[in-house]
């Protein structure tokens, strides 16, 4: 059973098809990219699964539950966390308050209790600040600490942002663009991270992501998007030499597309594993793609 | 100056205990004042006195929405009236003690506010500030004119209860609801509702992505809200001890909003004292009668107080809204932050970002090429 399963949902905006019957499955503890040209309808999945927008047809699927029809919150509630385009966090607000008002679900007392002041909630709110700082270490952000993040610049708000989704407990983070406004370094250290977070966390994460060497590097598996249909999926390196992804994000017609089609999605038969917590399990089915070599990498780059 | 920029640590937090003792006396002094206040003047002072208390629970009520969950309100006078109805209505009809009545009050006014909160779920921004300028409207004409109710044009009565019939008790009364409202609100900002309603006024969808039921602490806002503003009317109607429906007319939401925007959205300390200043000034005015100040304003003493007040007000309003959006709070964020227990904010430690005038941007040139000269010197 996969832990989020997307079953041919389509998404309609008046006469404009935004997501047209996508399939997608993330398995528990993978890393699965989402990549695609601009208006490729990538966020717009993003809120479908989050339950912004209702689907107009297909069913989504969590840890085998039927969330389809849930409010936004009440998804929140089961462990799917996510991050925005344009920053999710809360305006006029320190870095550490907003990584406490993400914790709103784990303040387990009631809103009149928090009002009246009742002794028990001062403990709490000690608790949810603790917890905040562990979460600033762990991304390196204690320095930012009592800053507001209106005074911040956008890279490191990106991952003040990253660390207010952790804060809310999630089993499945869903990432819009998180290197947006990092340097190189920076975007390798955020794949640090992320992968630091699936081995210390335990958490699963699907992403929309358009820097390369990212994806290529923390991704386990990729399905690309492009004009709302889902043009192929695959392992990362498979994907990135595929003709019809190169021809969406360059323009033009690829070279199979007539005649012998290119493989479609060269690596999905076997090689689907979590590289983190099933790593044994995939080396000793020897399927551990092989994504730490940069050869080959430079000659295309489309998504840049 | 090297120790100075290692003095952060543990040995300046206790140099700070000696630093503090100031502060906390200014503190003792300005709430000292505010306590013997009512006691040490005249009955008419302490009326007065009580008029400014309550506004400031009403600017707080107006600040929950406005300055917290970022929506507006134009029939906020529609609230306090409600409320001081209720509480004209229970105390003379069913005999309440003050006590119950006004709590009750404050729950009607919840409940009314939260008819209003479902049709914000619905409309934002100027269709609801409409909405609620009609809701005001209305209530105005209608409700406040049902003779059961209200006693129609003649009002009713809210005769107040023993200790408090005179009013310097009375003042103490409404300081004390004010205290606790303030620590309400305090507790509100600091705990899961005051940043729900924080966030929902940034973004709605991030809000939710933390798992806030949107709907849930939208109308929260306003029963909360309501809840304030139904007290405050309570409260007036038993300082008026004579409730009548002119009392509650449209110009009263204008002043309600405008003092807290004058004071500052979102911080409690600033919305108290532009409220209690707003209630404040037809007093002032008055007392500058005998001087040439206004003597040149046309018409008689309560016309000029009239034109007075609406000339500082609107001068104010102009003030805020074009240079300091952050109200009379942001004028004093420095004294309170120091009065806190925090250093004096100096502007050369963390200079404004879009004030950043000529003049700042050579301080902090100067700034930076002393701390290099400093530096190489210690190199």
């Amino acid at each position: 059973m996969p832990f989020l399963d997307v079953r041919s949902v389509t998404k309609q905006f008046g006469g404009i098809v935004a997501n047209a019957d996508i399939t997608l499955t993330v398995g528990e503890w993978e890393i699965v990219g989402l990549i695609g040209p601009n208006g490729a309808g990538k966020t717009t999945l993003f809120n479908c699964i989050t339950g912004v927008y209702p689907v107009n047809r297909g069913q989504i699927y969590f840890q085998g539950k039927n969330i389809t029809k849930l409010k936004t919150h009440e998804r929140a509630a089961l462990g799917i966390g996510r991050s925005f385009q344009n920053l999710g966090l809360v305006r006029g607000t320190t870095v550490l308050q907003n990584l406490v008002t993400a914790q709103h679900m784990t303040a387990g007392y009631s809103v009149i209790e928090g009002m009246v002041g009742a002794p028990s909630t001062f403990a709490v709110e000690k608790e949810l600040a603790y917890k905040a700082d562990g979460i600033l270490e762990f991304i390196g952000l204690s320095e930012f600490r009592d800053q507001v993040i209106d005074d911040l610049p956008y890279g490191v708000l990106k991952n003040v942002e990253l660390g207010a989704v952790l804060a809310t407990d999630p089993q499945l983070l869903l990432l819009d663009e998180p290197s947006s406004g990092l340097s190189p370094t920076e975007s390798d250290q955020l794949g640090d991270i992320l992968l630091r977070l699936r081995e210390e966390i335990g958490v699963t994460i699907l992403m929309i992501e358009h820097h390369v060497p990212l994806v290529v590097r923390v991704c386990d598996y990729i399905y690309v998007l492009n004009f709302g249909t889902l043009l192929t999926e695959g392992l990362p390196k498979a994907v990135q030499s595929h003709p019809e992804v190169i021809a969406a994000y360059l323009g033009g017609e690829p070279a199979g597309r007539n005649g012998a089609k290119a493989p479609k999605a060269a690596g999905k038969a076997p090689a689907r594993t979590a590289k983190g917590k099933a790593k044994t399990a995939a080396q000793t089915a020897g399927t551990t793609p092989d994504y730490e070599s940069p050869e080959g990498q430079s000659q295309y780059v489309p998504y840049e | 100056m090297p120790s100075q920029a290692n003095g952060r640590g543990p040995v300046k937090a206790r140099a700070n205990w000696k630093k503090q003792i100031p502060r906390k006396l200014i503190l003792v002094a300005i709430f000292g004042g505010i306590l013997i206040f009512p006691a040490s003047v005249s009955a008419l002072q302490a009326d007065r006195f009580t008029l400014a208390v309550i506004y400031a629970v009403i600017g707080l009520s107006v600040n929950v929405l406005m300055g917290y969950a970022g929506q507006i309100s134009l029939g906020h006078q529609a609230f306090v009236g409600v409320g001081a109805f209720s509480a004209a209505y229970l105390t003379s009809s069913s005999g309440l003690p003050l006590y119950l009545s006004v709590p009750l009050a404050g729950l009607i006014g919840g409940a009314i506010a939260a008819l209003l909160g479902l049709v914000a779920l619905r409309l934002a921004g100027l269709y609801l500030a409409l909405i609620t300028l009609a809701y005001g409207a209305l209530a105005e004409r209608s409700i406040f004119g049902i003779q059961a109710l209200t006693g129609g044009g003649a009002g009713r009565s809210a005769l107040r209860p023993v200790p408090f019939t005179s009013d310097k008790t009375y003042a103490y009364l409404c300081l004390a609801v004010l205290a606790f409202l303030l620590f309400i609100d305090w507790r509100m900002l600091r705990s899961k509702f005051g940043r729900a309603l924080l966030a929902l006024k940034s973004n709605e969808q991030v809000a939710a992505s933390f798992g806030m039921n949107p709907v849930f602490y939208k109308v929260g806002a306003f029963v909360m809200t309501g809840i304030i503003a139904g007290i405050g009317g309570g409260l007036y109607a038993f300082k008026e001890q004579h409730v009548v429906s002119a009392d509650f007319t449209f110009t009263l939401a204008l002043t309600f909003v405008i003092m807290t925007v004058i004071g500052g959205l979102g911080d409690r300390t600033g919305v108290v004292i532009g409220s209690a200043f707003t209630a404040y000034l037809p007093f002032l005015l008055g007392s500058l009668s005998e001087t040439r100040l206004i003597e040149w304003l046309p018409g008689k003493l309560s016309e000029k107080i009239v034109v007075g007040r609406i000339a500082i007000t609107a001068v104010l309003l102009m003030l805020t809204l074009t240079r300091f959006p952050g109200g009379i709070a942001e004028q004093l964020h420095p004294v309170t932050q120091w009065l806190s227990g925090k250093p004096f904010p100096h502007h050369d430690k963390k200079p404004k970002k879009n004030k950043g005038s000529k003049k700042d941007d050579s301080d902090a040139r100067q700034v930076a090429a002393s701390k290099s000269r400093t530096e190489s010197k210690v190199g």
